[in-house]
């Protein structure tokens, strides 16, 4: 397994739409960052507003599904789907005698240790520094570190499920244009179930999923208990997620 | 604050843990490694496969291990290969021998049942006798170059080098062919160097060389025969150029090998061994004998190094 | 260790309304260079693909070094190169990174490898150059130096001379007369043209339509093609005298069996049934035998058909 994990990493540091997409991210942060720290840029009634961080709210735009899919879709699309379509190089991998949920495993974390990096640490580093370096610096206490700690950590959490997502999404349409669509559409769904939905059973559903999640992370406070069932939410959607995806792997015809 | 060090303390310890988790799995991988290593060697020492090691590339020093490992399984490869192909050369040799014997014998027994026949007269018995004995005395002829090759072939078989004249000797050996270029109207041509080449050889060897090489040429080719002698870069070579026609680029690929012969037929009096024995000769001699052929010309060439090269 | 590197049992695959591959059992010795031979969508890579884990048999199994397990024959899987239908790379990696994607992805020890595979194949001097810059040649050779990589002990090719010019094509058979000479790798290779891997295939399978037509070796295959007349007669030592004295040729073998095969006189039978009758010969059987290859392989190939 760890072969196969190197194989993914070596292939990542040669992947032009990872750097691509790891500079969009640095400047579209930077920018974002900057608007709303010179205050051209207002944005009200955040999570990190209620922390005294009011200078990192551009990091709730990158919290945001319909956002971050655009970064994390096109990675899935270009790094994933692309081995199965265009250049078929899943072939070699299959044929090299790797078990197959090994090389799905690998692809998986790769992708989503990529994905974190680009849409997570990438925004928060660079908020940090314009933060420090626009003579905010001062904002940043204890407190608020832990809260950042303890919000982005059990974001990054969620974001694991969803990358799971992302990876099934991949395997299965094995077409980068297909894959960026269907997780379009599909981000739009879980939106539209957000803000419309009034049928209760997927209300329930909803609030148990890691796209409640998204956003619940981010409360000032967490009771324990919701700290465990934010974890468990985000365990058991990677686990059944990758269940399915080396599931759906290993009956899968490799053209 | 006090609820605060508390969470201090557990991020802390968090990532503590983290880092001890990285470690402990880290040398429990390197024991997986190592003892995977192992299992496979066994394996491969079993017999149960061929395959060289492959491994979890996580660490430099166990990586060099697996490859000085498949380095050995390399060689052992190597030498196993060598024994098969030596194997297979002697059945070849044997399939070939019984080959090479079974169509003459057939046919040496088959004049003798004419022969016996009651209906046969007199003269058409001797006939059939003496064509049955031509081809028993052809039989012999091959059983006996069978036994010289495998004699030059043998490393108890020891050549004793001197100084050889070649000029001297190729024109020795070309005048007691004079007979059998006269029976065949032909007329040989030297092409030899102003100069005395002189090699270090063994004089029985290389005599036979010009013998078989001349003798080939005259078999085989009706027209001009030009014997050569030249010595270039320190090597001397004797070519020995015939007209054949017959021959392609694919026989001529093949002439030095023990059981060829050009004329699938076998109906000439050679044996095929001629060349084989040329071959075997040079190769005892540290030379190298080569076939080309040119606009309808085959060309042998024998090289050895000159006697120069010897005194410096 | 089993002595078959291949068998195939009962294997079949149906692509929903289509049989693709119709209960095949082949087998491949280990050392053999095996032919596999038939059309385009014949089956070839249906088969292939199977063998190689790529996709997985609707009835009937495969066992590779005598494992059939699954579990086993992905471990089996390691012990293979293969190039299937055509060799697939990163386009924007070097012919030196893809190799390297493919040392790790095997576990193969040591940097090695890459540059004598490399060398194996003709290729040790493209270095910067990326692999979408590459002709369709050199893509194939890579494709190869990447199946030589982990040095397996089988190697399958799927139709690998498509894109090689003719020299490439004789390269090609040479370096695999080669490794199965030095290293005794066993080779499957697949091609529509029988004549292409003729001198080089020491044994062949005929598919088509997914079913295997035929199997046989090399010398029954050149047996099969020689021009020649069998002749067969109640005394054939008597029978290869009369061949040499009155029909003056010496150009016949005698089969251990007593059968005569005759090279010459082909175009006269009559002459050669009449000089052996005149000589009280009583000739048992008396054909013409043989095919050039492609003759061999379209009869066998339509006589199916019909």
């Amino acid at each position: 397994m760890s072969n196969q994990i190197r194989v993914e990493w070596f292939k990542l540091q040669r992947n032009r739409t990872f750097w691509i997409l790891l500079l969009t991210s640095t400047c579209i942060s930077a920018l974002l960052h900057y608007l709303v720290i010179i205050d051209w840029w207002q944005m009200g009634n955040t999570a990190f507003d209620s922390v005294d961080l009011s200078e990192m709210n551009a990091l709730s735009t990158f919290t945001v599904p319909l956002f971050f899919n655009l970064i994390v879709g096109t990675l899935a699309a270009f790094f994933i789907s692309n081995e199965f379509s265009q250049s078929s190089v899943i072939k070699n991998q299959i044929i090299s005698g790797s078990k197959r949920s090994h090389i799905f495993l690998a692809k998986y974390l790769i992708f989503s240790l990529a994905s974190i990096v680009v849409t997570i640490l990438i925004p928060l580093i660079v908020g940090i520094i314009e933060v420090i370096l626009l003579g905010y610096g001062e904002i940043f206490t204890p407190l608020n570190l832990l809260f950042l700690g303890r919000a982005l950590g059990l974001f990054s959490l969620q974001f694991l499920g969803y990358t799971a997502i992302l990876v099934l999404l991949a395997v299965i349409t094995e077409d980068s244009g297909k894959t960026i669509i269907f997780s379009i559409v599909f981000t739009i769904i879980m939106f539209a179930v957000e803000k419309l939905m009034r049928l209760p059973i997927i209300n329930m559903l909803y609030e148990n999923s890691i796209f409640y999640q998204f956003s619940e992370v981010f409360k000032c406070s967490m009771t324990y208990s919701e700290l465990i069932e934010s974890i468990l939410i985000a365990f058991v959607t990677i686990i059944i997620l990758i269940w399915c995806g080396i599931y759906m792997f290993n009956k899968k015809e490799i053209k | 604050m006090e609820v605060d060090e508390k969470m201090i303390f557990l991020y802390l310890f968090i990532v503590v843990s983290l880092i001890g988790v990285y470690f402990f799995t880290r040398i429990l991988s390197f024991k997986k490694e190592v003892k995977r290593i192992g299992k496979q060697l066994q394996d491969y020492n079993n017999h149960k496969t061929n395959k060289k090691i492959d491994m979890a590339l996580i660490e430099k020093n166990i990586e060099y291990i697996g490859v000085e490992i498949n380095n050995l399984i390399d060689l052992h490869v190597k030498e196993k290969r060598e024994k098969i192909r030596l194997e297979n050369e002697l059945k070849q040799t044997i399939a070939n021998m019984s080959h090479d014997l079974r169509t003459p014998l057939t046919s040496i027994i088959g004049y003798i049942q004419m022969a016996e026949a009651n209906e046969v007269s007199i003269d058409e018995r001797i006939e059939f006798i003496s064509i049955a004995k031509e081809r028993a005395k052809r039989l012999e002829i091959l059983l006996n170059d069978f036994f010289e090759l495998s004699v030059i072939e043998s490393s108890e078989y020891q050549l004793q080098p001197e100084r050889l004249d070649m000029k001297t000797l190729t024109i020795d050996v070309l005048m007691s062919f004079y007979d059998r270029f006269n029976d065949k109207n032909m007329e040989p041509s030297f092409a030899m160097p102003e100069s005395d080449v002189f090699i270090l050889a063994d004089r029985s060897a290389v005599t036979r060389v010009i013998e078989n090489l001349i003798s080939n040429a005259i078999k085989h080719s009706s027209g001009i025969v030009v014997v050569g002698l030249e010595e270039k870069e320190s090597t001397v070579k004797l070519i020995v150029q015939n007209e054949a026609h017959h021959l392609t680029e694919k026989d001529v690929a093949l002439l030095f090998d023990r059981f060829y012969v050009a004329d699938q037929s076998r109906t000439s009096k050679s044996t095929g061994l001629g060349l084989s024995i040329v071959n075997s000769f040079m190769s005892k001699m540290n030379g190298t004998a080569n076939g080309s052929l040119k606009e309808g010309k085959l060309t042998i060439m024998c090289e050895w190094k000159s006697m120069e090269k010897y005194r410096k | 260790m089993s002595n078959y590197i291949l068998r195939t049992k009962q294997l079949s695959k149906q692509y929903r309304n289509n049989l693709a591959l119709d209960e095949v059992n082949i087998s491949i010795k280990k050392g053999e260079i095996y032919g596999f031979i038939g059309q385009n969508g014949a089956g070839k890579s249906t088969m292939l693909r199977m063998v190689t884990g790529l996709s997985l048999p609707s009835e009937g199994s495969v066992e590779l070094f005598g494992n059939d397990n699954p579990r086993e024959l992905t471990i089996a899987q390691k012990r293979i190169g293969a190039i299937i239908e055509s060799p697939a790379f990163f386009p924007n990696m070097t012919a030196l990174e893809n190799l390297e994607v493919h040392r790790l992805q095997k576990g193969v020890p040591g940097k090695d490898c890459i540059t004598k595979s490399l060398e194996l194949v003709g290729l040790n001097d493209t270095g910067k150059k990326k692999i979408k810059n590459f002709s369709l040649g050199m893509q194939q050779r890579l494709g190869l130096a990447i199946a030589l990589l982990s040095d397996p002990e089988f190697l399958i090719l799927d139709e690998p001379t498509n894109g090689l010019d003719p020299m490439g094509i004789v390269e090609l058979r040479e370096l695999l007369k080669k490794l199965n000479r030095e290293k005794g790798l066993t080779i499957l290779i697949s091609s529509h043209i029988l004549s292409e891997l003729h001198q080089l295939a020491t044994c062949y399978g005929i598919i088509h339509k997914g079913r295997l037509l035929e199997e046989l070796s090399a010398i029954e295959l050149d047996e099969k093609c020689k021009q020649h007349l069998r002749i067969k007669v109640d005394q054939p030592t008597k029978g290869a005298t009369i061949l040499e004295s009155a029909l003056g040729t010496t150009d016949f073998e005698v089969m251990p069996d007593g059968t005569l095969k005759l090279y010459s006189y082909l175009d006269d039978v009559r002459k050669v049934s009449k000089t052996l009758t005149d000589h009280q010969l009583v000739i048992e059987h008396l054909s013409q035998a043989g095919d050039s290859l492609e003759n061999y392989f379209s009869k066998l190939v339509g006589g199916e058909r019909a």
